[in-house]
């Protein structure tokens, strides 16, 4: 078994080599010289020459690789020539905000997608199950800013229930009851999708698994509806559940984007956002490689989480190492 | 109607039961005043081929039919004198598993596959007894044991992947025994399973009937399986009980032309008693039982009888008692009724 | 041809999914005579407007934006586009992805490992992120979001071909082809080509309403189409800032819009695919009648 669990985390090494290649290639899609246009169009030439030099953009393709690859095993992501600080300390910080909002937007959505979806399969058919699922497949199509926008418009403007941007009140910072307060709205903006998917997958994972013979067999002892969905029903569809979920969190990072510009939440996204309008390339490529990591090890946990829930999948790996 | 005649301690009594189901061309008529009666400590046997109504009749008698799919059940079912037709959901509960078990179908696809085996059967002695964890663990375990499964700890602790088909198949047994109920139902309890498993199950069933005294309803396909165990017989086709009667009897003096095919379908009767390999070709009931929903007023086996002749197409025979030893020897065939007649 | 005709019957049965075809059908039409339906010209203030009239203003059916142009004229031209980033990335993906799904699935080994590894490093990006991350290097513009969408969706489509064309290839037929030298390509295109279209059109229409939405995701943080041009993306993030000044339609209706295009071809896809797959479809009936069957037994 620890086999296992050490080479499906050594598995992850060549994606994120292969993630670092990407991220460092995007720099050599930028058509003209990088340099140009981080600088603008109105820089001098010996300026842009400069920042070349400093970039490393006069190296082989290679030795700037390597040389990048070496700062960022160091915790170096480089350093923002708009903003004019390392990125590391700009980004990181605001990593863990992101963190915060996703975090909680994934709870958002695991939740209220698994109540919704566990109704609905079970009244299949009721006028709930068909608004619920109605509403899940409107909620899918929805862009995030929109839905973000919207919230802010009728929650906070309209009703003045919630706070409309950043993460603590400014002029008289709370503890965690102010940071709910802000949290609330730029979560469920970002979870609206992911929980309209995680809730249409959990009806229609629960509708099979009531189908199986176990299920019925259960039954027939006369042990309580109640109990049995619980005790059966949930925890056998749990794995495709934690699969979807595992795979919104992706969703989630990049919606969070969206609400953290609207709320002007101080996370990665919002960097990002400002990166893009001011051509921050550095800013960008170390923001988008940050989130991919992330995401990567989330995969990673819900594998390892797959495999320890499926007492049949474990046998399968001991006795292929066997 | 006719009403088999009762021995002492009945357990189960079944009258002119009817079970009628939705389907999308309308209700339909799936069991057709069906007579049963168990009594405490007996072996019966239902056969008849898939769609005869075997599995609905069990179904009908624990109420485990699908809301959706059920219309109205008329008659009477009676467990220890008691009618459950009209009761609640909550006193059925009661009787499922504690009075009336059942032994799983499939044991594959019949035990959770993300707990241990023990796990799933202390579940149930725990939600249906007042017994502790440990006195619950404790009785798993000899049931285990009393299914003849030498590793019990082992099993207990296993999950039902980890097991073999007939591993598997005593757990849901001793599953079905975890509440001491007084009936258990085994609905094809073999038909999964190989040759030389299926007989051991088969003196396992006979073993439990000894030792605990349990009633067994078999329900199969298999005259073979009949005759290894069951004391009495009841031949279904068409939702209708065609022939029942004690297993002797019925074997050795079919009546109905119907059940005489079931016999005939087996390679040879002897291979039971003999555990010889078959000698006799196996014999093919041809055509498809009739449909349901589409019924002629006559027989309901005539349009694949060899021996029917026109008045069996006009006519549907009654359940009537046959010339016997066995005085519940019971046939719906018009042509013994004639023989009988002519006889006499 | 029988097989179609089943499908269409199918999937014209389906409520849904009629709905969803009419939808399309009808922002195609309405992007095809846009000129014609505009009641004022998408990027000019017409004449006697002023900023911000509300919706139900006489001739301002969804009322101005902050310019004082027509929102509903607006709206109608930005079907054309919206139509555009939809189809054409999802298109073109399609086309690459049958490539590269076809050779990766075809000859398993080195070629294949080697497509289906790199495209593992892309499924590491959650999508919008990708999507951002090359429009932004390219540069603004409707050209280079396309581009990336067509970059981003390739992965998906290509998991999807690489996987159909696994369990095709390894049916009989196919190795008989094999036996009887039948040519490689040939195999590819003939045999294994026509069994991975189905599943690939259906999520292909899945992913055009998702990518619509991506693409508004774009225009908001500036990417795609640029001022004046119509689009609804970025007509719904302009609006961001008249919200704190009490003019939610300016943003709410080109919402709107997205929404029911998005959701019309989710609609389809959902159609499509219960209508295209012949064998889940009996397999459903065939389930329903063996329940049936098992409680009758």
């Amino acid at each position: 078994m620890t086999r296992f669990f050490i080479n499906r985390i050594l598995s992850t090494i060549p994606v994120l080599l292969g993630v670092t290649i990407f991220v460092f290639l995007l720099i050599q899609l930028i058509p003209g010289d990088p340099a140009k246009s981080i600088l603008g169009g109105d820089a001098t030439a010996e300026a842009v020459e400069s920042l070349r030099e400093e970039m490393g953009l006069n190296e082989s393709m290679i030795v700037q690789y390597t040389s990048w690859m070496g700062q960022l095993l160091q915790g170096d992501l480089g350093y923002s020539h708009t903003l004019h600080t390392p990125i590391t300390e700009e980004l990181l910080p605001r990593f863990l905000n992101s963190m915060i909002l996703t975090v909680a937007s994934l709870l958002i959505c695991v939740v209220l997608g698994v109540v919704l979806g566990l109704i609905s399969a079970l009244r299949k058919g009721s006028i709930l199950d068909k608004a619920s699922m109605g509403v899940a497949l409107i909620g899918a199509s929805m862009p995030v800013f929109w839905i973000a926008l919207m919230l802010m418009w009728l929650f906070s403007l309209e009703m003045g229930l919630f706070p409309v941007s950043g993460m603590y009140n400014m002029r008289s910072p709370g503890g965690w009851m102010d940071l709910l307060h802000h949290l609330i709205l730029p979560a469920f903006a970002t979870a609206t999708v992911s929980l309209a998917v995680i809730a249409r997958l959990t009806r229609s994972t629960i509708i099979d698994t009531l189908q199986k013979d176990y299920v019925k067999y259960f039954q027939s002892f006369g042990l309580s509806k109640s109990k049995i969905n619980i005790v059966h029903v949930l925890r056998n569809s749990l794995p495709p559940i934690i699969n979807i979920s595992g795979m919104q969190v992706g969703y989630l990072m990049g919606g969070a984007l969206f609400s953290e510009v609207v709320f002007n939440w101080p996370g990665i996204g919002q960097a990002l956002y400002v990166a893009v309008t001011s051509n921050d390339y550095p800013t960008i490529q170390a923001g988008i490689l940050l989130i991919a990591i992330t995401f990567v090890i989330v995969n990673l946990i819900v594998d390892l989480l797959n495999v320890w829930l499926s007492p049949k999948l474990q046998d399968s790996i001991k006795s292929n190492a066997g | 109607m006719i009403q088999a005649v009762r021995k002492k301690e009945a357990f189960l009594n079944v009258t002119n039961l009817m079970t009628k189901i939705h389907t999308p061309e309308g209700s339909m008529t799936v069991l057709d005043h069906i007579n049963l009666s168990i009594d405490k400590g007996d072996i019966m046997a239902i056969v008849g081929e898939s769609g005869s109504g075997k599995s609905m009749t069990i179904h009908s008698i624990l109420q485990m039919i699908t809301k959706n799919l059920l219309d109205s059940y008329a008659g009477e079912i009676e467990v220890e004198g008691k009618s459950i037709l009209d009761i609640g959901e909550k006193e059925m509960q009661q009787i499922r598993g504690k009075k009336i078990s059942l032994v799983a179908q499939n044991a594959m696809t019949s035990l959770d596959p993300s707990y241990r085996v023990g796990k799933q059967i202390i579940e149930i002695i725990l939600d249906k007894t007042n017994l502790s964890k440990r006195e619950a663990i404790e009785k798993a375990l000899y049931l285990l044991e009393e299914m003849g499964i030498d590793e019990a700890k082992r099993v207990f602790q296993s999950y039902p992947h980890q097991l073999s088909g007939g591993l598997r198949q005593r757990v849901v047994i001793a599953m079905s025994l975890a509440c001491d109920p007084d009936l258990i139902i085994a609905d094809e309890p073999t038909s999964a399973l190989d040759p030389s498993v299926q007989l051991q199950v088969l003196e396992l069933f006979k073993k439990i009937n000894r030792d605990l005294g349990t009633a067994i309803l078999i329900i199969t396909h298999d005259f073979g399986v009949v005759a290894r165990i069951a004391e009495s017989v009841a031949v279904m086709y068409a939702g209708q009980i065609v022939e029942q009667g004690k297993t002797s009897e019925v074997i050795y003096n079919p009546q109905h032309p119907y059940t005489n095919s079931l016999l005939n379908c087996i390679p040879d009767l002897d291979w039971i008693f003999l555990d010889g390999v078959g000698k006799k070709p196996l014999f093919q009931i041809k055509g498809e039982p009739p449909n349901l929903m589409n019924l002629s007023s006559g027989c309901r086996f005539a349009n694949r009888c060899h021996m029917a002749k026109d008045i069996c197409r006009s006519k549907l025979p009654e359940l009537k008692k046959v010339h016997s030893p066995d005085l519940n020897h019971l046939v719906r065939c018009l042509l013994t009724e004639r023989r009988e007649s002519y006889a006499k | 041809m029988k097989g179609w005709k089943i499908a269409c019957s199918a999937f014209f049965t389906d409520k849904v999914a009629t709905v969803g075809a009419v939808i399309i059908i009808f922002a195609f039409l309405v992007a095809l005579f846009a000129p014609i339906l505009a009641p004022y010209h998408p990027n000019e203030v017409a004449e006697g407007s002023i900023r911000l009239m509300p919706p139900g203003t006489d001739g301002h059916l969804l009322g101005t934006d902050q310019q004082g142009r027509d929102i509903l004229s607006r709206i109608i031209f930005g079907t054309q586009t919206s139509l555009i980033s939809a189809v054409v990335p999802v298109v073109m993906a399609a086309v690459i992805s049958i490539g590269l799904g076809i050779i990766a699935g075809f000859y398993q080994g080195v070629v294949g490992n080697i497509i289906m590894r790199i495209m593992d490093v892309f499924f590491a990006f959650p999508a919008v992120l990708l999507a951002i991350a090359i429009a932004a290097i390219l540069g603004p513009g409707l050209l280079n979001v396309i581009i990336a969408m067509i970059i981003v969706r390739i992965p998906y489509m290509t998991r999807v071909v690489y996987t159909d064309t696994l369990q095709e290839s390894q049916k009989e037929y196919i190795e008989a082809a094999k036996a009887f030298g039948v040519g490689r390509i040939e195999i590819m295109f003939k045999q294994i080509l026509p069994n991975v279209l189905p599943s690939l059109i259906v999520y292909s229409t899945t992913l055009a309403g998702v990518t619509i939405v991506t693409v508004a995701g774009l225009s908001f943080i500036g990417l795609g189409v640029q001022p004046p041009e119509a689009d609804w993306g970025r007509m719904a993030s302009d609006g961001s800032d008249l919200l704190m000044l009490g003019h939610p339609f300016v943003t709410f209706f080109p919402g709107i819009a997205i929404l029911i295009l998005s959701f019309a071809f989710s609609m389809i896809g959902d159609g499509l695919r219960n209508a295209l797959d012949p064998y889940e479809r009996s397999k459903v009936k065939k389930e329903k009648v063996n329940a049936k069957k098992a409680m009758v037994a």
